[in-house]
């Protein structure tokens, strides 16, 4: 199996040698010629990725679970590539959960690369964190010029009637400037932590971000008015990020009471 | 010229009688007491703290002191590690208050530590891109005065949570004992993370441990017009 280059905290890349790594991959072409649908390239790991449509600037992609998962050991890897000019959109099929992996930790990680003016909407399914589960789940993305990620992210401690296991979360999102994005949570449910999550098990999160091009300012400095302009979706907190761009968050207690939509909330997709 | 030693630097920085603009500051604990946190959470609110977002001010704080006192070269700037403390605090309430905190700070450093090259920089640096949040400048004292790498990561640990705990005196009537407990309590639990944030070299390196609900009563908090603290 060939070893595997995988996002490393810091974003550099380090190898992986896992035996269970075993790289998902999306990548999103420019048409052959005038008139044809991108071209999209897949291949399967733990996740397997199917194309539904295309056309000749989108595709959307569906990412379907190949078995159980996920279980202690496992290590999901997904690498999206979306060329300049392209779109695409991928969907989970079903939520995920990571299950009790007796005293073993699982990884999920997905490295995505959008180039100049392309475009990723990726609203997953839960994540669903068992008790027991040792998860470590990261996002990386570097964005070319003006490219667009519209990210939700949706983790839950516990199935029903579980406290669940313990996760670190990391997103690290940045252009050619410099970082965008980065945030590192860590959460366990038999050990809740006020300010953290506090009692909440859901974490719901929507990132949409654009990134700068070489040669404009690449800083914003928001105004406290633009801050406060941002909206508010019921108890969602939408927080306007120092580069621009936007995190939209809810802690809940149930998945189904979150008010944030990334259909509704991502206008110009 | 006789220089005090760091240990007397730390003292100066830490405490409540220096003229910097703390006192108006709660690191957050109101907007937590105005979001519904009772009272009882606060020692777990305080660890809490001491282990995430004080970690990410002190590894920012620790990477400028390196970088200013020329030990690094990252092939990095003072603009990566703003940006990399930005991409980190993703609150622009707690962005703004940071900055208002080190334009104090600032003020400070630039009358006791004006020759200090480390100094020199951050201002030239404040005039052309506007205000510096109080961990980067808090970096540069630490490379002005020789202040070691892991006793400013415990420097940033103590005073986020002694910070917090006077306003919450002000806040609750408490014994005020109680809150100094607390507060070495938060310092104990930041201990195992010290030599990790001490060792930090670039922006990179910087923790990113956010705190979610903290994030959102500090943006909550921004909008009130009823409010004793600034944040």
């Amino acid at each position: 199996m060939p070893r595997t280059a995988v996002p490393a905290p810091s974003g550099r890349p380090v190898v992986s040698g896992a035996a269970t790594a075993r790289v998902t991959r999306v990548a999103v072409e420019r048409p052959a010629g005038f008139g044809a649908p991108v071209r999209v390239r897949t291949s399967d790991g733990l996740l397997a990725a199917r194309i539904v449509s295309r056309d000749g600037a989108h595709a959307e992609v569906a990412l379907v679970a190949g078995g159980a998962m996920l279980l202690g050991g496992d290590h999901v890897v997904v690498a999206v590539r979306v060329e300049a000019g392209c779109a695409l959109t991928l969907t989970d099929v079903g939520g995920t959960v990571a299950y009790d992996g007796d005293g073993q930790d699982c990884r999920w990680d997905a490295d995505v690369r959008l180039g100049d003016g392309a475009a990723l909407f990726w609203a997953g399914l839960p994540f669903v964190v068992a008790t027991g589960a040792d998860v470590r789940r990261t996002t990386t993305a570097r964005l070319g010029a003006r490219a667009r990620l519209t990210l939700r992210e949706t983790v839950v401690l516990g199935r029903s009637g579980e406290r669940g296991g313990r996760i670190v979360l990391r997103t690290d999102i940045g252009d050619d400037v410099g970082p965008i994005l980065v945030e590192e949570l860590t959460a366990a449910g038999d050990h809740p932590v006020p300010g953290v999550l506090g009692d909440h098990p859901v974490i719901d999160t929507l990132a949409v971000v654009q990134g700068t091009g070489a040669g404009s300012p690449g800083e914003h400095a928001p105004t406290t008015a633009e801050a406060e302009a941002a909206p508010h979706l019921r108890d969602a907190i939408t927080l306007r990020l120092d580069r621009g761009g936007t995190l939209t968050r809810w802690l809940g207690s149930a998945t189904h009471l979150s008010p944030i939509d990334p259909d509704h909330d991502s206008a110009g997709r | 010229m006789t220089t005090p030693h760091a240990l007397s630097v730390a003292m100066l920085l830490a405490d409540a009688r220096l003229p910097s603009g703390g006192h108006a500051h709660s690191a957050s604990l109101e907007p937590a007491l105005l979001g519904g946190m009772p009272t009882a959470s606060v020692p777990a609110w305080l660890v809490g703290r001491a282990t995430t977002v004080s970690l990410v001010e002190a590894g920012t704080a620790v990477v400028t002191a390196r970088l200013l006192a020329e030990v690094s070269d990252g092939g990095f700037g003072l603009a990566d590690v703003v940006r990399a403390w930005a991409a980190r605090t993703t609150a622009p309430a707690l962005r703004d208050a940071a900055r208002l905190l080190g334009r104090g700070y600032l003020r400070l450093a630039r009358t006791l530590w004006s020759d200090a090259a480390a100094v020199r920089a951050l201002v030239a640096h404040d005039a052309a891109h506007g205000p510096l949040p109080r961990a980067i400048v808090l970096g540069a004292i630490a490379a002005a005065t020789g202040l070691p790498a892991a006793d400013t990561v415990r420097l940033t640990v103590y005073d986020d949570a002694q910070t917090a705990a006077s306003a919450l005196l002000k806040l609750e009537p408490l014994d005020p004992v109680t809150p100094a407990h607390w507060v070495l309590e938060a310092c104990a639990a930041a201990e195992q993370h010290v030599l990790r944030v001490a060792a930090c070299t670039t922006p990179e390196d910087i923790p990113a441990s956010g705190s979610p609900q903290t994030e959102g009563w500090a943006q909550a908090h921004a909008l009130l017009s009823q409010r004793l603290f600034r944040a």
